[in-house]
């Protein structure tokens, strides 16, 4: 059996969580990349749908972070929401089910994440429910009863974008190994984003903790 | 312009944090608030305590004004590969909301707990 000192080996600076440009703080200041127009193009869409749309894309390609920055702008605009992560568990779900009944009536504008986790019956009556000028927008792996308002989408060149954003002066290992993750995960960007992590935490990178652009 | 200054970034725990906030050109600041906080980063979700806090008026467009905290006995300043939990001296000026920061360190000796791994 090996002794501790034998087996718990330092580490240097730029390993530590401190200094590892994958964090979650910094992994979570990357802004939503729409696939064509800006915010004002992609808003005036979404009016134009009085309000009702799905954010529809596949695991890792960015629904949530989208959803939580029309959060930001709605609460620029000033336009009264409600914002909900729906539980996993059915009881929790039960009760924010009813509490979201309530802000429809009321004539909040509804923003849902993870709307797949509602049965096809409870989502036709949150879709219906008071009238069908009840506002919602949600995000959901593949359509779901309302119209599309983005379809978000990952590749290569945009996970790329996304690393030199992270790292000022990635080197060509960090590329190389964020290309080959990037397809194994099968264009999930936060799945290779959390395993880059590792690879920094392990030394595998070989950059110096100055590289790191996250914020402070 | 606000920032920050602090005679050194270390600190051991109950030990005196002295500090000065300077500004200038701040019209509509009516006041700052300096917070003693900490935060977490790393491969999970961030999290962050603000342990106190110091109110200041600040009436004219530059000047300075001295604050002074407490350093904490716990939690100390640490870093490992899953998680960094990092103290710092956080000034936020209302009503604007402009935000500066200053990291520093509080743990015995004044320097950061590193934690080996495997």
């Amino acid at each position: 059996m090996a002794t501790s000192s034998q087996s718990i080996r330092p580490i240097t600076g730029a390993q530590v969580a401190r200094f590892n440009p994958f964090a979650m703080q910094h992994v979570e200041s990357i802004s939503f990349r729409f696939p064509s127009g800006d915010w004002e193009s992609q808003l005036r869409k979404l009016r134009e749908q009085h309000w009702r749309g799905a954010i529809v894309g596949p695991h890792g390609s960015g629904k949530t972070t989208l959803l939580l920055e029309l959060r930001q702008q709605l609460t620029g605009l000033q336009e009264p929401f409600e914002y909900c992560f729906l539980a996993r568990e059915r009881a929790k779900r039960s009760a924010e089910l009813d509490r979201l009944f309530r802000m429809a009536e009321k004539g909040h504008l509804l923003l849902i994440d993870g709307i797949e986790r509602l049965s096809w019956w409870q989502r036709r009556r949150l879709f219906r429910h008071a009238n069908r000028r009840s506002r919602i927008v949600v995000t959901a792996h593949r359509s779901c009863g309302l119209p599309v308002w983005i379809e978000s989408e990952t590749n290569w060149p945009l996970m790329k974008n996304i690393l030199l954003e992270l790292v000022s002066e990635p080197n060509s290992r960090l590329l190389a190994t964020g290309e080959r993750l990037f397809a194994s995960h099968r264009g999930n960007v936060r799945d290779t984003l959390r395993e880059l992590y590792d690879h920094w935490s392990d030394g595998g990178f070989s950059l110096p903790p100055v590289s790191c652009r996250g914020r402070t | 312009m606000i920032e920050i200054k602090l005679p050194k970034y270390s600190f051991a725990p109950s030990e005196i944090i002295n500090g000065q906030v300077e500004w200038s050109n701040l019209n509509l600041t009516k006041r700052f608030e300096a917070r003693l906080m900490w935060y977490t980063t790393g491969k999970g979700d961030c999290d962050c305590e603000v342990v106190d806090t110091r109110v200041m008026d600040a009436t004219p467009p530059n000047g300075q004004l001295k604050f002074s905290f407490v350093a904490p006995v716990y939690p100390p300043s640490f870093s490992g590969k899953l998680i960094s939990l990092i103290w710092a001296i956080e000034l936020v000026s209302v009503p604007e909301g402009d935000c500066v920061r200053r990291e520093i360190v509080v743990a015995p000796n004044g320097s950061e707990i590193v934690l080996h791994g495997n």
